[in-house]
């Protein structure tokens, strides 16, 4: 690389090559750590390239990562303009993703982004084993086992919080705290006792376009065009008038037609950057993470409040401790599994089940009529039950009953992995 | 994320959009589209003054550029970075972006600047705001010098590593519009409106069928109620919460306990919770009582100069008071004469009948226009009294100061010159209070300063070297550090009582492996806060951080120093 390049990354080369009593308790500072955060290796993956997505792009990029993955499944449009300066009126029509990419790849040499038009969703598991870590602009990925960093905004409050599976809560166990901030009136007040402006909207939206399909039959309220939100306006004002309520203008109509939460860059920036410096972290080690969830706020001066949110023991999704590792050969036998259960966990009669390529099963049940059937098992090696390192068992004492199963994870000393 | 605001519960579409336009046709303009996300936050005028107000950013280093960019997003004008005078400012912009070794730009700067501030001093006190990232501490007290007295607000950051400080400088600084969270409803229950009065005295709750009785404004409910007790208490108001709970028993034995189509009586719940935030008593809000009292000094100051024989030149020194000053004094003739401030007007949501509720807001909305009237009366008198027009204020800015009234304050900090010189009792209270987890702020403000200083001796920061030897600077840079130590200790009686004054090795050794080092992410982190700092500077909407603060990205905490 050119005198040029070295000195633009050297802030970031200090902290990498450099040692200092502050960092992470396993840092090792390297001068070959800038070029392995830079190899292909390190992959991100940045979710949602809307305010907050765009700002982590561009701070990563700027952070000295260079291979960034952008997954968005909008398309620009005229209101996204206020996006500032990665979305021009030349752009409307293409895809956040790929608009954003070509941005950032133009202003940071030797930064590649890589961009993904379409939804998260829709994306197979292996799509998430390429990526070292994820940063997120929405809420909607589920517990992965790399580090999640996930950020929000709305107005001048934001958080940023570090998941990890088994360590800190995952996204289901805390979905309470994004509560939303839906106006669901009750129908009742909408229709016979309406008291305010936005009565009057919600029910211009929800009861009388479609009786009158005032657009064409069947055809729905588009937030984004404006002639959409002047009808709801001027039916919501004759609405009001009728009850002496105060006639809602533009900007209110459309901003509960359309749910807008309002935004500012400066929010914006701050979650993103925050997120990044997590980022940067679990990447590099250099310092460590923060534990787990931060607040701000700078509506009254301005306010950071680091919260360490523990597990919903009854989550869903999570709410298992974390497997205990369960080391043998792969030559060894299920019984020898089994056995160790009993000796050293505690089991009276253990029952085990795996998932064995994609599929769960039933590698023994201690229970009366199923013993012999899965007798056969016991004297089988991992290896012939198709037991890799890494395979996840789950198993369930039948002796005490009611209890939930304990999952342990295969350690095979000379196996294969999944 | 949310803070559970329900939107639908304190009317905050009175606050985000005053009805825009006169005209039939609404239709938002281009601009009003692309600022339509922030305008819901700050209002069409809070948007005008921002793309109004002249703001100059000196330093073109990582915190300074992120804050401009946010800003600009904003609508913000700025003026860039004075090495880059007369250059289009999209050009500088694309350029700040993608360019970060700015070497160049920073020595030049700093040349610059100091000749600058020699020269033309003028030049900066036309700005209404002015950001000074990572400028050098003797720059700083000359700038600073020459805004302070000028009311120009000024906000000063550093940036080192993982660490960045900021602080905002401002003799004075007028909020009009807080936006508190959860403002406590204004209903003057104590001394209810008469109209008020007469609209509850003509319900009777008890001859209600289910329907009105389940949809009857908890306001009402809660004043008949509270009425009961007072007549039964010699008319006195409920003064603690005991007897706020009497209030709210007498309130739970007129429900009806009975489901009707309308689901339960919601109504009558609303009422009871109330009850809580209703009846506190009200007093004048400190913040308020802080204005008072300024309008009122003003004021007499303005009297003994125009009486005594003070040469003209003193005289002169009575300017026109500023609009909030002006209207200040009225407010305080208008508590004088009222024992109230003015009514804010507004009623929170509640479940209600259409035509009750109306009632209601329309009751509490003339009252607050009465009150509007009356304060505009004495404002007039106020005005011609010393000799300005009666129509010095525009109307609509008496009205946002109204509606506002409670929660008015004036904020205010020292200068950077004493700002940065802490009190002798400070230094050595922060000196003892050694952090229990981690490095404390203050040692990291202290250890800032003497790196300004080993910057001004040796030319470059601690650490910022290629040299692998970098941990050497750390013998000069303690040095430094006791040394400005014992100089703010100075006047103590007893330094050495005081504690340490050698900064813990750990921070010593950090700094100079930050070697000045801008962290993107650090920056960036910090642009945000100081661009909407900056926002609230130019705006008087929100309140804005006074105190010397310290961002630490390793922990990710935001303390004050002090």
């Amino acid at each position: 690389s050119s005198p040029g390049t070295d000195n633009r990354w050297r802030h970031v080369r200090r902290l990498l090559e450099r040692a200092g009593p502050l960092g992470g308790p396993e840092f090792e500072p390297d001068p070959e750590l800038f070029s392995a955060i830079r190899s292909d290796l390190v992959q991100i993956l940045v979710v949602g390239a809307g305010g907050l997505g765009c700002e982590m792009l561009k701070d990563l990029a700027l952070s000295g990562f260079v291979n960034l993955h952008l997954i968005d499944m909008d398309t620009i449009d005229l209101s996204n303009l206020n996006r500032q300066f990665l979305f021009r009126p030349k752009d409307i029509g293409r895809p956040k993703a790929v608009v954003a990419a070509e941005f950032v790849e133009r202003r940071v040499s030797g930064c590649r982004v890589t961009p993904h038009f379409g939804k998260l969703e829709d994306k197979p598991l292996e799509f998430y084993k390429q990526f070292m870590c994820i940063v997120c602009g929405l809420d909607s990925v589920q517990a992965s086992v790399i580090p999640l960093i996930d950020g929000g905004t709305q107005g001048f409050q934001g958080h940023c919080r570090v998941v990890r599976a088994h360590a800190t809560p995952c996204l289901e166990c805390t979905a309470d705290l994004y509560s939303s901030t839906q106006q669901g009136f009750p129908l009742c007040t909408l229709a016979h006792t309406p008291r305010l402006p936005e009565h009057c909207i919600e029910f211009a939206r929800i009861m009388q376009w479609p009786q009158e399909w005032p657009f064409g039959e069947e055809v729905p309220v588009d937030g984004d065009d404006p002639h959409h939100v002047d009808w709801i306006r001027t039916e919501a004002c004759k609405r009001a008038r009728q009850f002496g309520i105060r006639e809602p203008d533009f900007r209110l109509t459309q901003g509960v037609v359309k749910h807008i939460i309002p935004a500012v860059a400066s929010t914006n920036a701050v979650i993103s950057a925050q997120c990044v410096t997590e980022v940067f972290k679990a990447i590099t080690g250099c310092y460590p993470l923060l534990n787990n969830f931060a607040n701000f706020s700078d509506i009254e001066g301005v306010a950071v409040n680091v919260v360490p949110l523990e597990r919903n023991p009854q989550c869903d999704v999570c709410g298992q401790p974390p497997p205990k590792p369960l080391t043998f050969n792969s030559r060894d036998s299920l019984q020898t599994v089994i056995n160790q259960l009993k000796s050293e966990h505690g089991m009276t009669r253990p029952s085990l089940t795996a998932c064995v390529e994609g599929r769960d099963v039933t590698l023994y049940m201690d229970l009366s009529f199923l013993r012999d059937q899965l007798a056969d098992n016991l004297d089988k090696s991992l290896a012939e039950l198709g037991l890799l390192s890494n395979t996840v068992l789950n198993v369930t004492d039948s002796a005490q009953s009611g209890m939930k199963p304990v999952t342990f994870v295969l350690n095979l000393e000379d196996g294969m992995e999944t | 994320m949310s803070s559970t605001n329900n939107n639908n519960n304190n009317n905050k579409s009175n606050i985000n959009s005053h009805p825009v336009g006169r005209s039939r046709s609404q239709l938002p303009t281009p601009k009003a589209k692309k600022y339509d996300r922030q305008l819901r936050l700050w209002g069409d005028h809070g948007q005008q003054a921002i793309e109004q107000a002249r703001v100059l950013l000196i330093g073109a280093n990582a915190v300074g550029t992120e804050t401009l960019k946010n800003m600009e997003d904003c609508g913000s004008n700025f003026f860039v970075e004075l090495a880059r005078i007369g250059e289009p400012r999209a050009k500088v912009c694309a350029e700040l972006l993608r360019e970060l070794n700015e070497d160049v730009i920073g020595d030049f700067l700093e040349d610059r600047l100091d000749v600058l501030l020699q020269r033309d001093p003028g030049f900066f006190t036309g700005f209404s705001l002015v950001i000074a990232s990572g400028v050098r501490h003797s720059d700083l007290l000359v700038l600073s010098d020459l805004l302070y007295d000028r009311d120009v607000p000024l906000i000063v950051c550093q940036q080192h590593g993982m660490l960045a400080t900021c602080q905002l400088v401002a003799r004075e600084h007028f909020v009009w519009e807080a936006h508190p969270d959860n403002p406590l409803p204004d209903l003057r229950l104590e001394n209810p409106l008469p109209e008020f009065v007469a609209f509850c005295d003509a319900q009777d709750l008890s001859a209600m069928d289910s329907q009105r009785h389940s949809h009857t404004p908890w306001l009402v409910i809660l004043y008949k109620f509270l009425s009961k007790w007072r007549q039964a208490n010699a008319g006195k108001f409920p003064s603690n919460y005991a007897e706020r709970q009497a209030v709210r028993q007498l309130i739970r034995s007129g429900e009806r306990g009975e489901s009707d189509l309308h689901g339960d009586e919601e109504n009558w719940r609303q009422a009871q919770s109330a009850v809580t935030t209703a009846l506190l008593p009200s007093k004048l809000p400190s913040n308020v009582n802080e204005l008072f009292k300024l309008a009122d000094q003003f004021w007499l100051r303005r009297q003994q100069l125009s009486d005594s024989s003070a040469p003209s030149e003193d005289r002169q020194a009575a300017v026109p008071p500023s609009n909030w000053l002006l209207l200040c004094r009225t407010l305080a003739e208008f508590y004088r004469q009222r024992g109230c401030l003015p009514l804010c007007g507004t009623l929170p949501d509640m479940v209600s009948d259409s035509d009750r509720y109306v009632a209601l807001l329309n009751i509490y909305r003339r009252a607050a226009d009465a009150d509007l009237v009356e304060f505009s009366r004495l404002l007039r008198v106020v005005c011609l009294d010393i000799g300005l027009s009666a129509d010095s204020v525009p109307a609509s800015q008496i009205a946002l100061f109204c509606k506002n009234a409670r929660h008015l304050r004036l904020v205010k900090t020292a200068s950077y010159r004493e700002l940065s010189r802490p009190l002798p009792q400070t230094v050595a209270r922060c000196l003892e209070e050694t952090a229990e987890a981690g490095p404390s702020p203050f040692w990291w403000y202290l250890l800032f300063h003497a790196c300004d200083r080993f910057h001004t001796e040796f030319g470059r920061f601690p650490g910022d070297t290629d040299d692998v030897n970098f941990l050497a600077d750390a013998g000069q840079l303690k040095l430094k550090c006791q040394q400005l130590a014992q100089d703010w200790l100075a006047s103590l009686a007893t330094t050495s009582a005081a504690g340490p004054t050698s900064a813990p090795e750990d921070l010593l050794h950090e700094l100079c492996r930050f070697g000045r080092a801008e962290v993107h992410s650090v920056a960036a982190w910090m642009g945000g806060v100081l661009s909407q700092e900056g926002i609230k500077l130019i705006t008087g909407q929100f309140v804005p951080e006074t105190r010397t603060m310290l961002y630490d990205a390793v922990s990710q905490t935001f303390l004050p120093v002090f």
